[in-house]
């Protein structure tokens, strides 16, 4: 026989927070809306399960991508070298203009970095494989010293898919719930709402410290892999 | 006991001296209204959930599209009782074979304040609608189909839709509580004066 599943969709977590609270279908509407925000907190601030890779395609016209329109925050920015994943280098001295949409190198719009792009003893920082800056105001990554023409994209993501099913792991209905519960009653019960904030937080340590520890088994090896095997004599 | 007992139970308990039949069964049934709402109020106000044993279900209403305002709405077969929450009277509605959890009451301000949030982008299958005195107003994701299809409502009515041999659900403990109720109001009703002034 098989487990409960899982995860649990949002709209599935909502009702489990009305069962649970003997409340009826008129604040359905209002605690779907709080347990969406209640999830990308969670996602934003507290949870490992909130990073989405994505392939951006780089735009000639300016050398930079544009965020997907569910991105929070930008965790990094990669090429792909021999099936692993090389990271660009952050660097926010770039000029991060346009001249109207397009780079003017008379205001060093669009100009390489004068930067080594070798592998040698004089090489500092990580790689080399180029350098990119965020503009989060027009939701843009400028890259530089760079010639390919897609990007990987690590971020943030709100997690909750439009007009689709949000899956959410099941480990983290006890936070959304204290966080619905919090702010659904912040204004009308500051006491009862004070209650459910000590709740939040509790929930907020287990998920931070308990959830997202990696096994012994991955530790294990993080161990192992800082060692260089010995030959048999 | 059945609506038609109840009225009998109150005229009997009345004086029986009334000459001017002033405590006429329609009367009583009037007060027997005002009081009914006010119990119903009165018990279930702290947990409206309750409340679902006393709905009376009417199906297959079919929502007409209103050409002014283009949205779907549908009139109530029978008056509700006003409650203390979004759905008022409406204990459910749902289509008429619904189990699930197909639509949600919404207040007008609620569905004005989150058009355009991921609310109203996300959740694309629960349909929202808001009460009126007389009907429902479809909000979200109501389409022609599901006017189609029709729908199927729970209404919490008042004391005067009940037919006489309708067995009345007075709320447990609520029985003599109602009596005494309607009593006491048709006994402040002043007599009528029989004084004749012109003599």
């Amino acid at each position: 026989m098989a487990d409960t599943s899982g995860v649990i969709t949002l709209k599935d977590l909502v009702k489990r927070v009305l069962l649970k609270a003997d409340l009826g279908q008129d604040k359905y509407w209002k605690f779907y809306q709080l347990a969406i925000d209640g999830y990308r907190e969670l996602r934003l601030f507290d949870g490992s399960e909130g990073l989405n890779y994505s392939k951006q395609t780089v735009i000639s016209a300016t050398n930079s991508i544009n965020f997907p329109s569910d991105c929070i925050k930008v965790v990094d920015v990669s090429v792909p070298i021999d099936g692993e994943l090389w990271p660009l280098m952050k660097e926010n001295k770039i000029v991060p203009t346009t001249s109207s949409g397009t780079l003017d190198p008379d205001w060093g719009e669009g100009e390489d970095l004068k930067r080594l792009r070798s592998y040698s003893y004089q090489t500092r920082g990580v790689s080399t494989e180029g350098y990119y800056t965020v503009n989060y105001h027009d939701r843009t990554i400028i890259l530089r010293n760079t010639t390919a023409t897609q990007v990987f994209l690590l971020y943030k993501s709100s997690g909750t898919e439009v007009g689709d099913t949000t899956n959410v792991p099941i480990q983290y209905y006890p936070q959304i719930e204290a966080y619905v519960m919090k702010e659904s009653t912040a204004y009308t019960n500051p006491a009862l709402s004070a209650q459910f904030e000590v709740k939040y937080n509790n929930e907020r340590d287990r998920v931070r410290w308990l959830a997202n520890v990696d096994s012994a088994e991955q530790i294990r090896n993080w161990f192992y892999k800082l060692y260089t095997q010995m030959p048999t004599r | 006991m059945t609506v038609k007992e109840y009225v009998d139970t109150i005229k009997n308990t009345l004086d029986r001296e009334d000459s001017t039949s002033q405590f006429h069964p329609n009367l009583i049934r009037l007060h027997c209204d005002f009081t009914w709402n006010q119990i119903l109020h009165d018990a279930f106000r702290k947990d409206l959930s309750y409340l679902d044993f006393y709905a009376k279900e009417y199906n297959s209403i079919t929502p007409t599209l209103n050409s002014t305002t283009n949205r779907y709405e549908a009139l109530f077969p029978a008056p509700i009782v006003q409650l203390p929450n979004r759905s008022e009277g409406v204990r459910n509605l749902s289509t008429n074979q619904g189990t699930g959890l197909e639509f949600v009451p919404i207040s007008e301000q609620e569905w004005r304040y989150t058009d355009g949030m991921e609310v109203d982008t996300v959740e694309t299958t629960t349909k929202t609608y808001f009460v009126r005195t007389d009907r429902a107003i479809f909000a979200n994701n109501f389409v022609a189909a599901d006017a189609a299809a029709g729908v199927s409502m729970r209404l919490v009515i008042p004391f005067s839709e009940f037919d006489d041999d309708d067995e009345l659900p007075v709320p447990s403990g609520q029985g003599e509580n109602f009596i005494n109720m309607v009593l006491a109001r048709l006994r402040s009703i002043p007599p009528v004066d029989l004084s004749n002034k012109n003599n």
